[in-house]
């Protein structure tokens, strides 16, 4: 703990709302997040299917579809610059170079008609600062993949030859190959198998270490997160509900009430009861999101100001919480916490 | 793939072998005798009965059918009822107009058509992309020959700038070009556009602009080729369709292609020579099929594979 | 989106269905410009006799030959100094009816082969599809051409001609849905509930497959006016003096030096049939498939 918190912030995303707009709807994807995250860190970003997750990390590169996505408000500062602001010179630098990107279906992430050897070589080509010459970069995509555990003889294969957890290894190896200082994962692991799973979580993590990179795992799976994130935000509807460090997420007595009917729908065998408690109903219409408190009509502990006001956030240590539940108190149990 | 080539050759022979018989059974319904066609009304009965004999007509259908086919195989499509000359000769005198028309008007189609598609489909919504898709709109309704008689009103009778017909420079070819190239181009207009919009939309885009990649390489690199196949099978199957002879268009400007040729011989009942033309064409249409699926392989690993694992 | 796609489309929610799309395509200025101009054309080749009377559409009138427009003559005379409003006034009434009826006539035909073909697959298909292949290979301009050398021209032939050239095409069109959907979760749930085939195919795969049908049958007619013109044009179609459009234009091809008015009108009565219905047909093809406009 206190290693992290001595550490330089890499990325600091402050007050972001995105909205995909056509001609018939406008769908609030992302509705005020902010969070950080610092050097050698893993944040994990968990949340329903829908939750502005994955809109979330798309932001951050800046790679929204063109017609309909936009950023309204907020900035992203990478290293203090705002990412928003940037050229596309600048944005070309920054991606797959500062800042790469793993996203979630490694079956069609890769470009069927060209050979794995040529997408990875690509993403240093476009960043050959040193001037390797053709042979060094050969070099180094052998390099790279057998980093990921493939063969490098099997770079002159197309992506239909690969499997689809080998498919993700090709993924991560292109992300990883000009040692990205933030490297943001987007559910990596949903389309694998779970023994696959395992084998990709487990390499991504020793890779991470060993570049020190820092990172952001988009996913659902609380088992995941519970192994290898440092810090967790918890998404709803656009918003971050629940933030803190894995302690406080998995430890700590206070809750949201959605994170709590989150582990609720989780098995467990140590547990006597012998039904899931699922949060009843279902996320709201993105295009029509209740006023307030976004998860009041899904609450079982929902309150009449609940329904009027957006809740404060509240702050135990590293600890925060959006929820009016913990507002009344927010004082009181605060200071108890300090 | 050499085994996969050998066997869509033989895989072409019951095609053709099926298109000669319907062509043929069709033909044969034809009211009249060859004799009648020949010689004309003012020919003995006697005389016609003598011909048709020496024709080989009142032999049943399957085995004249049959004796066609042979011949075919020996090269020998039998002779014009007009002019009494071999079919297959005739019809390879025609052959080189016709092969510069579809030639020139596919470039033609493909130069502009392609391009322009690309730009609708990464300038979506802007004006280039209404534009171009309002003008193929257009440009496939308007009748070929429409367009073709239009072009000779404002070029050859207004302002004499070309030649309204015949086929023997290269000016006589250009508003042929243009008119043949007119659907296809419109066709490959918003086949490009609608595929490229398809391909920008999936996931190894995305990667390759997450690599820092430029539009134009990504567009380059990495859409182009995946949006290829659609694109590629029609300007081929418009190459194809045009080696039988652009009909109408042939029509219009007085050419003397294979086009002019089957409509002159339909209209004087010359059977050899509608048979041995639209069997061209067939076999035209099949070879530059079989060599579609070919470039489909060299484009897509996908289809190679495919190819390898069915052919061995 | 993918939600959508494995559900089973229930039939009391086909009039809704019916309406959003509907919705859709009424939000497409072209597609309503397309609508609004084939309903005046059938409206005029339903109203023709009020409009005009058909002698003046075919009754010779030598003196007032190859006349310019004039307030008499709206579009101008042709070579027989008839009236080309009057000619094309009723010549809509030919050359829609040939779109319509003969692409009514082989999408019957062909969706009946190709859902028969699709649906029980096997040799059935096999054979169905190898005969198709044929079919698809001889184009459909020779096809026609070939049909008419042995019937001889007319309306009536061409309009078998027509027709038969397309039957492979919708075969192929229909068949290759029915294969899409029959394959698709929401039928082997159906399977698995134990609906009965008949119903499967009345229930689900119709009102599955009809979108793209309409579709291509909108665009179809477009170009069955066109080829219906082209063979009038080169002499195997309609035979004067029936109003045909593209018979009125062949007509006027000798005149081309010096009344080009008599070729000029009938190409921009073919055009605007031929645009509205593409236009109809586009704009048709985003309404059923929201995906392709976002």
């Amino acid at each position: 703990m206190e290693e992290t918190r001595k550490s330089k912030t890499i990325l600091e995303v402050r007050n972001l709302n995105v909205v995909y707009e056509t001609d018939l709807e406008t769908v609030y994807a992302v509705n005020g997040v902010s969070f950080t995250v610092k050097e050698g860190e893993t944040l994990g970003l968990v949340g329903e299917t829908g939750a502005g997750k994955s809109t979330t990390a798309l932001s951050i590169l800046r790679l929204l579809a063109e017609n309909t996505g936009k950023i309204r408000e907020g900035s992203i500062l990478f290293d203090g610059e705002d990412i928003l602001e940037m050229d596309n010179l600048a944005l070309q630098k920054l991606r797959g170079e500062d800042i790469s990107m793993i996203f979630q279906d490694p079956m069609t992430s890769l470009n069927p008609v060209l050979t794995v050897g040529y997408q990875i070589a690509e993403v240093l080509e476009l960043h050959n600062h040193d001037h390797r010459s053709a042979k060094e970069i050969d070099q180094k995509v052998e390099e790279m993949l057998r980093l990921v555990g493939i063969p490098p003889e099997r770079k002159h294969e197309y992506p239909h030859q690969f499997s689809g957890g080998m498919k993700q290894r090709v993924v991560i190896a292109i992300a990883l190959a000009c040692e990205p200082r933030l490297l943001i994962a987007d559910e990596p692991t949903t389309a694998l198998d779970v023994t696959i799973q395992a084998q990709v979580i487990d390499m991504m993590e020793k890779l991470k270490d060993r570049l020190n990179t820092s990172m952001i795992l988009i996913t659902h799976d609380l088992g995941i997160v519970a192994e290898i994130c440092d810090q967790v935000a918890i998404m709803y509807a656009g918003e971050i509900i629940e933030r803190g460090t894995v302690y406080d997420i998995f430890e700590s007595q206070r809750h949201h009430p959605y994170t709590e009917g989150l582990f609720g729908s989780i098995p467990r065998l140590d547990d006597e009861t012998e039904r899931l408690k699922p949060i009843k109903g279902l996320m709201p219409d993105p295009t029509d999101l209740p006023k307030g408190c976004k998860f009041s009509p899904r609450c079982p502990q929902c309150m009449d100001i609940c329904r009027e006001k957006r809740p404060p956030v509240c702050r135990y240590g590293s600890h925060e919480i959006s929820c009016h539940l913990f507002g009344q108190s927010q004082e009181h149990e605060g200071r108890d916490e300090a | 793939m050499y085994k996969y080539v050998i066997k869509r050759v033989l895989l072409m022979i019951p095609v053709l072998l099926g298109i000669s018989f319907v062509v043929f059974f069709l033909m044969d319904l034809t009211p009249g005798t060859p004799a009648d066609i020949i010689m004309g009304d003012l020919a003995t009965s006697e005389a016609k009965a003598a011909l048709n004999e020496s024709l080989g007509w009142n032999r049943p259908f399957i085995q004249r059918f049959l004796d066609y086919i042979m011949g075919v195989f020996r090269g020998d499509f039998g002779s014009s009822y007009v002019s009494g000359l071999p079919v297959f000769e005739e019809l390879f005198s025609r052959f080189p107009t016709t092969f510069q028309l579809a030639l020139y008007s596919m470039i033609l189609a493909s130069l502009i058509g392609i391009p322009l598609g690309i730009a609708c489909a990464v300038k979506q919504y802007s004006l280039i992309d209404s534009c171009s898709t309002i003008f193929a709109l257009i440009f496939i309704s308007i009748p070929t020959f429409w367009l073709g008689l239009m072009m000779i009103i404002l070029f050859s009778v207004q302002l004499h700038w070309l030649p309204p017909n015949g086929s023997e420079t290269l000016a006589h070819f250009i508003m042929p070009a243009i008119t043949c190239a007119g659907t296809t181009l419109a066709t490959l207009i918003r086949m490009t556009r609608s595929t490229m919009l398809e391909v920008i939309r999936q996931d190894y885009i995305r990667t390759a602009y997450a690599k820092g990649a430029t539009k134009g390489r990504v567009i380059v690199n990495h859409a182009l080729q995946n949006a290829f196949i659609p694109i590629i099978t029609i300007v081929g199957v418009n190459f194809g369709y045009m080696l039988g002879g652009a009909v109408i268009t042939e029509n219009v400007f007085g050419m003397s292609g294979i086009g002019n040729l089957l409509l002159s011989s339909i209209r004087s009942k010359d059977i050899p020579m509608v048979m041995g033309g639209v069997l061209i064409v067939a076999v035209m249409f099949s070879i530059v099929n079989l060599l579609l699926d070919i470039c489909y392989a060299y484009v897509d690993p996908r289809v190679k594979a495919q190819y390898k694992k069915g052919g061995a | 989106m993918k939600k959508t796609k494995h559900e089973a489309p229930r039939t009391d929610k086909k009039r809704s269905q019916l309406l959003e799309v509907w919705g859709r395509l009424k939000k497409s200025k072209v597609a309503i410009a397309g609508l609004v101009i084939l309903a005046l054309l059938i409206l005029m080749a339903v109203f023709a006799d009020v409009l005009v009377d058909y002698e003046l559409a075919i009754a010779q009138n030598m003196p007032e030959k190859l006349q310019g427009p004039s307030p008499a003559h709206w579009l101008g005379t042709d070579g027989f100094g008839r009236d080309i409003l009057a000619r094309i006034i009723h010549g809509s009434r030919i050359s829609l009816s040939i779109g319509f009826v003969s692409v009514i006539v082989s999408l019957a035909v062909g969706g009946a082969i190709g859902s028969i073909a699709g649906y029980y697959g096997g040799t059935l298909d096999m054979i169905v599809m190898r005969f198709i292949d044929v079919l698809m290979a001889i184009p459909s301009m020779l096809m026609c051409i070939c049909v008419v050398t042995v019937l001889g021209p007319g309306m009536s032939n061409l309009l078998v001609a027509i027709t038969i050239s397309y039957v492979a095409t919708f075969c192929v069109i229909v068949r290759s849905s029915i294969l899409t959907i029959k394959n698709s979760d929401y039928i082997e749930a159906a399977r698995a509930t134990g609906v009965g085939t008949f119903r499967i195919i009345l229930k689900h795969i119709i009102p599955n497959t009809m979108g793209p049908i309409m579709v291509q049958a909108t665009l179809s007619i477009g170009s069955v006016i066109l080829s219906a013109a082209g063979l009038s044009f080169v002499g195997l179609g309609v035979m004067p003096p029936t109003p045909e459009w593209g018979a009125i234009l062949t007509e006027g091809k000798e005149f081309i030096r010096t009344a080009p008015h008599i070729v000029l009108f009938p190409g921009i009565a073919i055009m605007l049939a031929v645009m509205s219905l593409n236009f109809l047909g586009d704009g048709l093809r985003d309404a059923l498939d929201p995906r392709l406009k976002q």
